[in-house]
């Protein structure tokens, strides 16, 4: 996985949202509205990637690469005081992992079935983001996240199109309980199918059928907000079962088996004047069965979590440390199942401590970089590694990250 | 252009020496009894008023003095954090962020056109208190 090329390979389109970047900062704008009813906004982030080794959002080993961009649109549309409508269209370009195409990232009609001064009900019916800790539902959004890179702990990429929307329906309702609002979310429906990247996990590249869900999932989380985001206490939940297809370029003959996710979030957020503390902990059963006699029935649970800190140290400038843990298998920490196939122990793991800063150049654009000091490779991409005995366990990752919204 | 109706003063008292008085169409029946209430309606967690109508919020830029002013003394909020509210609502289509307006005299504008519409200026009398100040449009009068 070495590339002799040390010049920055940038494509046009990237070349093109950089000077569309550097437009608009000469223009200024924030929310573009229509009418009274109707608002638009958008976002754009290009970022760049340098690792020491192994390979992140593209071709980064010992090189840069700019294989991230993202790009957001979405109107909002409130119809009346009791209904309104909302889309947003996605363009990504995240590596081999995401090639660049738009997406609709969700379009949802919301309607509120009742509402006081204390309590709120409603439904929502179309693409909803899932409601996963503390970021999931806007994680492509860069002025919304703490860092170029999310705690992949909690918010693995991997699963990002598994777990990102669900097409469906969403009950949610909204109580005030003492200083603070309990709130409560539902979501049942189906998941999106590309889920090539958790196959390979699985399978360590030997596999080439499909690995979609045939029914419904559910995500559900009760979040405590008090005094406004003082403090945030949440509790998110989900369900996914997985059905294989076998392909007849399976390397090795798999069975058409199941594997079955089901993950707890404990999430807890402390955001004074200068100081915000975060923690997340991430515990879940999953189920891989009936895969044949190349691939025997497993329940490994896995454990995960992130503490990280972040330091206002003006209206302009943000520091941020954070150490991050992943274990797949909680009763397997070196990953002697993956040295079993054949694969390095160290995709069974992942210890990342983190640091970055963040410059709010204006309330409209943000630039931000981040050093990680990484041992282990269980959230590596496998579409950027597709050779995973080339990995090293031990790398370093350089990112720098700007990014516009209105 | 349109006149202001101070109807209610000194709801509540506050410990700044720069006053915030909030303002609200006249479409609006209004009456805080603390910091919570005022910020309930504009971290977006109580969406409508009483009455059921759905509320329009008007705001100053995240870096206005105005705006610092008014989430830290008024509703002992930082202005980091209604941003991180905000956009969470606007870039999950949850709902609708606060309308940003640039000067006091749009502020006034906006929320005097505006039906269920509620903002906050400076005060113009230097009293330090939070008052709410009923806005009505004078399209039924003469110039």
């Amino acid at each position: 996985m070495k590339h002799n090329k040390r010049y920055f390979h940038a494509s046009l389109l990237q070349k093109g949202l950089l000077s569309l970047l550097l437009a608009l900062w000469i223009q200024p704008a924030f929310a573009i509205e229509l009418a009274d009813n109707i608002q638009v906004h958008g976002f754009l982030t290009q970022g760049a990637f340098y690792t020491s080794d192994n390979n992140y959002n593209g071709d980064s080993d010992d090189d840069v690469s700019f294989d991230q961009t993202e790009i957001g649109l979405n109107a909002f549309w409130q119809v009346n005081d009791r209904v309104d409508f909302s889309v947003q269209g996605l363009y990504r370009k995240a590596g081999k992992v995401e090639n660049g195409d738009v997406r609709l990232d969700y379009g949802m009609m919301n309607v509120n079935l009742f509402n006081d001064e204390n309590n709120h009900f409603g439904l929502r019916l179309g693409r909803i983001k899932n409601p996963i800790g503390l970021y999931n539902e806007t994680r492509d959004v860069a002025f919304t996240t703490p860092s170029i890179l999310l705690p992949q702990s909690i918010y693995l990429e991997r699963s990002r199109s598994l777990l990102v929307a669900s097409d469906g329906g969403q009950l949610f309702s909204k109580h005030q309980l003492g200083d603070g609002w309990l709130s409560i979310k539902l979501n049942y429906g189906n998941t999106h199918n590309d889920n090539d990247e958790i196959r390979d996990q699985m399978f360590v590249s030997y596999a080439h059928g499909d690995l979609d869900s045939e029914d419904g999932s559910f995500v559900g989380q009760i979040k405590y907000n008090y005094q406004s985001d003082k403090y945030i206490f949440a509790l998110s939940y989900a369900d996914v079962t997985l059905e294989y297809d076998s392909s007849s370029r399976d390397l090795i003959p798999f069975a058409d088996g199941t594997a079955r996710f089901s993950p707890y979030i404990f999430s807890a957020q402390y955001n004074g004047e200068k100081l915000s503390l975060t923690t997340e902990y991430y515990y879940s059963e999953n189920e891989f069965k009936d895969f044949g006699a190349y691939s025997p029935d497993l329940s490994p649970i896995t454990t995960n979590w992130y503490v990280q800190g972040e330091y206002r140290l003006s209206h302009k400038w943000q520091a941020i440390m954070r150490y991050d843990e992943s274990y797949l298998d909680k009763d397997d920490r070196s990953g002697k199942n993956y040295e079993a196939m054949g694969a390095p122990g160290h995709m069974g793991f992942t210890k990342d401590s983190m640091i970055g800063v963040r410059w709010d150049i204006r309330p409209d654009v943000m630039l931000r970089a981040e050093y990680h000091n990484i041992n282990g490779t269980s959230w590596l991409p496998n579409a950027d590694n597709p050779d995973r005995k080339e990995t090293k366990r031990y790398w370093d990752l350089f990112s720098l990250q700007m990014s516009y919204r209105f | 252009m349109f006149k202001l109706l101070i109807s209610l003063a000194l709801l509540l008292w506050v410990n700044t020496s720069f006053a915030i008085s909030l303002i609200v169409n006249d479409s609006v029946s209004f009456s805080p009894d603390s910091s919570k209430d005022i910020r309930n309606i504009f971290t977006l967690q109580q969406t409508h008023w009483e009455n059921g109508n759905k509320i329009q919020v008007f705001v100053f830029p995240d870096d206005n003095d105005v705006h610092q002013q008014f989430s830290k003394s008024v509703t002992q909020m930082f202005p980091y954090q209604y941003r991180r509210i905000w956009d969470r609502v606007t870039f999950s289509g949850t709902g609708l962020a606060p309308t940003i307006v640039n000067s006091m005299e749009e502020m006034l504008e906006k929320v005097s056109q505006t039906k269920n519409s509620i903002g906050y200026i400076e005060n113009i009398d230097k009293h330090q208190s939070i008052r709410v100040i009923i806005l009505q449009g004078d399209e039924n009068e003469a110039q």
